[in-house]
């Protein structure tokens, strides 16, 4: 029976799963009806989209939290100096203005560092070496050589600014020359 | 050709589902009636897994057939449904109460797979189901052990009891004819 029956069953499988009728349609009925009533959902354009979102919301968040810290950055910069140097507070601030000023008249925020390397490079080092005397005023306290780096970080960086106007005014020079030689 | 119904069917077309059902809903039908040889259960246990089939079918990889997968899936739902049940396991069996059915002619197969069924649906459960998923399901007796949370021994004990009770019953039956 043993050997009959296992022979019997792995080479007819067939016959064994054809004998009973299925009520067929009574089942599909159900399973239509359930489709019907919770359609598909399609799991990887949720799964897609709520990784977009997450992707989204955590650049929105660095982005946000980035500008945040640089303007704290600039505004405690300014109010730290102000704190410590009251006598400058209106020099620091007219400085400022004459940076802030010198930038938007040459959109400095649109310039791409790679047409005038040298300058900005030259505005790095500037920025790292205020950086570290605003970290040295907090650590050693008021220090006359630290003022003095202070302000001629500001003069530096109008001169760089004037510089860079420079640079681009005669760009725009040599671009016009080379329209008009084209022309003629 | 298969690849493409199962695409449509990714994407939630109806009619390549019902292809799809009517293709395979017989041989899955009686995976599972053999297992829980109750209509109305086997129905709904049926209905259940090609609910889960066509839920999970963009998770189907061509690694095994489409067949074997689905009939994976309905045979789960079946042993899902056993487990929730609380079968009386004997484990003593006299292997001596062991008899031998008579040569049947290969003209009277057809006959005899047939009336096989019916006496495999008569077993009483627990070794219905390890016969069952042993000899249809390709199911090893360590593997039944597993899903059935028993003993190997007990699995093979109860193997060898079904098919005496399946030897008694056909000698039961010619006896009259």
């Amino acid at each position: 029976m043993s050997e009959k029956l296992e022979k019997l069953a792995r080479n007819n499988q067939d016959k064994f799963d054809q004998i009973e009728p299925v009520d067929s349609d009574k089942i599909w009925m159900g399973i239509n009806q359930y489709l019907d009533h919770h359609p598909r959902q399609n799991i990887i354009n949720i799964w897609f989209v709520v990784a977009a979102a997450i992707i989204v919301l955590l650049a929105m968040s660095t982005i946000y939290l980035s500008i945040r810290v640089e303007q704290q950055g600039a505004l405690n910069s300014e109010e730290f100096l102000s704190q410590i140097y009251p006598e400058f507070s209106d020099e620091f601030k007219d400085l400022n203005q004459q940076v802030s000023a010198r930038k938007a008249a040459i959109s400095f925020d649109t310039i791409h560092s790679e047409e005038f390397p040298d300058l900005f490079r030259e505005m790095k080092i500037l920025d790292t070496n205020y950086h570290s005397a605003i970290d040295d005023l907090k650590n050693i306290g008021k220090e006359d050589a630290i003022l003095r780096v202070l302000i001629r970080y500001h003069q530096r960086q109008i001169d760089l600014l004037e510089r860079l106007s420079n640079e681009i005014e005669k760009k725009k020079m040599y671009h016009e020359k080379n329209n008009l030689h084209i022309l003629y | 050709m298969q690849n493409q119904l199962v695409a449509r069917c990714v994407k939630g077309d109806r009619k390549a589902q019902y292809e799809l059902y009517q293709q395979f809903v017989t041989p899955l039908y009686h995976a599972v009636i053999r297992l829980v040889p109750n209509q109305a259960e086997a129905e709904d246990i049926v209905q259940d897994a090609f609910i889960s089939i066509f839920k999970n079918i963009h998770r189907y990889r061509s690694e095994s057939s489409l067949y074997t997968w689905m009939r994976r899936v309905a045979v789960n739902k079946a042993i899902d449904e056993i487990r929730k049940k609380k079968i009386k396991w004997t484990t003593e069996y006299d292997e001596r109460e062991f008899l031998e059915i008579p040569e049947i002619e290969s003209s009277l197969e057809d006959e005899l797979i047939k009336e096989l069924h019916f006496e495999i649906k008569k077993l009483p459960d627990g070794c219905r189901q390890i016969l069952s998923l042993f000899l249809f399901e390709g199911y090893k007796h360590s593997e039944i052990a597993t899903q059935l949370n028993i003993s190997e021994s007990t699995s093979k004990t109860q193997y060898a009891r079904a098919k005496n009770l399946l030897s008694k019953a056909f000698i039961k039956n010619k006896l009259h004819e």
